[in-house]
């Protein structure tokens, strides 16, 4: 049972990081979309330019079809700077989803009332499902809104896509940062641990063009099934979004099991 | 164990912390109605056994209950009633204590605003300051009122006059004794000693993470031996005390005859009219005479 009383007391301790995040989204993607219209009507200086770069780093940065509409939003924005904003933002929520209290002093008094573990791991979780809905859709919507504005004929089902795909990499380092974060009861080492298996993985993810054995673990990576896709353009893969969603369920069971059999810290 | 007036049984419990030794084989009971005094010296396991049988720890081993529910089976059955003031008490600083105390009851799903209203009054509390800018004793106020404002039949207090004034202390007092007079269960632990000697029905003194001992307050007096100096005008045999019940030592200061002896000191004094004494002066002992002879005692050993 979700208990609204712990979803919206987490929104409301948050609310100031929470627009601030939101308000930093919507200015990165107003900069970029601003700059558009330069990289469109020069289109041929930068063909020839993006031509000269070598294939892998053509592949790496996205930029084989860097002035068209979606080539040049999935450059700019969806080939790391926002995926890496979601990790970070479900990390971070992911890693104080237990700890917070624990680590606050307050979990004493919070988890001695007639409440399951679980109930209070699940309405945590969906708080965190509800900030990255809510990210998702603001991202989603200004970059709808430029479209329309700059008359890029984007279909508004690839923005579907790039929704899911943003949902999911943000909901998996929730997870993966939730269940070491619950599992320790300490906030620095659930964000510790999920940001360099993050990092870890993305520099595998990027370096696959280049490197054999990077390409050949690839498709277990899970930088991979975030990243690989490409919303925009081919839209998503069923497979790398059941990974996603396997990854988080698994996340979310483990969480449970490890937070229901220890000790809370004083 | 099977008594249906226990509210709190816990049974052969021990927690270790890795290598570490929480708490060892530890026994006792706490009725309906029943004060029960937690004593011991820092680090001897009171906290542990506190959060043992509110479900924070795991027993390593052993059996925990709280009314008649083992404190593993759903918290929602056993926590309905039950109030808890964690000994290191946190509260978030961004509520106001009524929005604060209103979230917990919600979580609770009950409606306590009556008795929130009613024990901010007598503790002086202003249900409308932010947590952050409440002193230490005010704060302290919010945990106690949080423990007690769904009027729960087991309450377990850890360490509740910490930072209180001697106003709210009293009033703390007379809140736990109308409690109890209404059928509550109350385990209170403190280092104020005066304040469970005022209040305790029993008491447990813990040390080293073991048991020393459970009794009342009076019981646990007559275990101890304390000082009896007799003034006679004439000098008399004191040898005689030796033999006496309850007399552990006795020793001559010219007309005085010191003994030492637990109580009751009856044959003592008995045998010092029988001998003409003019002035006794004896020391009741204290509950802190108490604890600390049994805990230096074991140290000894």
């Amino acid at each position: 049972m979700i208990l609204d009383a712990i979803v919206r007391r987490s929104l409301r301790d948050r609310w100031r990081s929470l627009v601030a995040c939101q308000v930093g989204l919507l200015a990165l993607v107003t900069v970029q979309m601003a700059v558009y219209p330069t990289v469109r009507d020069t289109s041929t200086d930068w063909e020839g330019a993006v031509e000269s770069f070598p294939e892998a780093l053509r592949e790496i940065l996205r930029l084989e079809d860097y002035t068209s509409p979606t080539g040049y939003l999935s450059t700019e924005l969806l080939s790391f700077v926002v995926p890496f904003i979601f990790m970070t933002l479900g990390a971070t929520w992911g890693a104080r989803v237990t700890a917070e209290e624990e680590e606050g002093g307050t979990a004493d008094i919070t988890w001695t009332l007639p409440i399951t573990r679980r109930e209070y791991l699940a309405s945590r979780w969906t708080t965190g499902i509800v900030v990255l809905v809510m990210t998702t859709l603001v991202f989603t919507s200004a970059l709808w809104i430029g479209n329309l504005l700059l008359d890029m004929r984007i279909s508004i089902d690839h923005f579907g896509n790039v929704g899911l795909m943003l949902f999911l990499t943000g909901l998996t380092s929730f997870a993966l940062a939730g269940t070491v974060g619950t599992s320790t009861g300490r906030r620095s080492v659930g964000l510790g641990v999920a940001m360099v298996v993050l990092i870890t993985g993305f520099v595998f993810y990027s370096l696959a063009p280049l490197v054999d054995f990077f390409a050949s673990i690839n498709p277990y990576n899970p930088l991979q099934w975030m990243l690989g896709a490409r919303p925009l353009t081919s839209g998503v893969s069923i497979g790398y979004v059941a990974l996603l969603m396997t990854l988080s369920a698994v996340g979310f069971a483990s969480s449970d099991g490890a937070f229901r059999g220890r000790d809370i810290r004083v | 164990m099977t008594d249906t007036n226990e509210a709190i049984v816990v049974d052969g419990l021990t927690k270790n912390y890795g290598r570490h030794r929480g708490v060892e084989d530890v026994t006792l009971t706490v009725a309906y109605g029943e004060i029960l005094g937690f004593l011991g010296p820092n680090g001897s396991g009171k906290t542990t056994v506190l959060r043992t049988i509110m479900g924070l720890l795991q027993p390593t081993h052993g059996r925990v209950s709280v009314g008649g529910v083992p404190v593993t089976s759903d918290p929602r059955i056993w926590r309905a009633s039950t109030g808890y003031l964690p000994g290191e008490l946190e509260l978030p600083p961004n509520m106001t204590v009524r929005r604060y105390l209103e979230f917990l009851t919600r979580l609770r799903r009950l409606s306590c605003d009556d008795e929130i209203d009613r024990l901010a009054q007598r503790l002086r509390l202003d249900l409308t300051a932010r947590i952050s800018g409440l002193s230490k004793g005010n704060r302290q106020k919010v945990g106690v009122v949080q423990a007690l404002m769904h009027r729960p039949s087991i309450v377990v207090l850890d360490e509740p006059t910490s930072g209180l004034d001697p106003i709210a202390q009293e009033e703390f007092a007379q809140l736990l004794d109308e409690r109890r007079q209404e059928g509550t269960a109350v385990v209170l632990s403190t280092h104020v000693l005066h304040e469970v000697e005022a209040v305790a029905d029993r008491v447990v003194i813990l040390d080293e993470g073991r048991v020393l001992a459970v009794d009342t307050v009076d019981r646990l007096r007559e275990r101890i031996a304390t000082e009896i100096r007799l003034s006679f005008e004439n000098s008399v045999d004191a040898v005689r005390y030796q033999t006496c019940a309850g007399v552990t030592s006795v020793s001559v200061e010219g007309l005085d005859v010191i003994v030492r002896a637990t109580v009751p000191h009856t044959e003592v004094l008995r045998q010092a009219v029988g001998d003409g004494v003019v002035k006794v002066v004896s020391h009741e002992p204290t509950l802190s005479d108490v604890f600390i002879a049994l805990t230096r005692s074991n140290h000894d050993s």
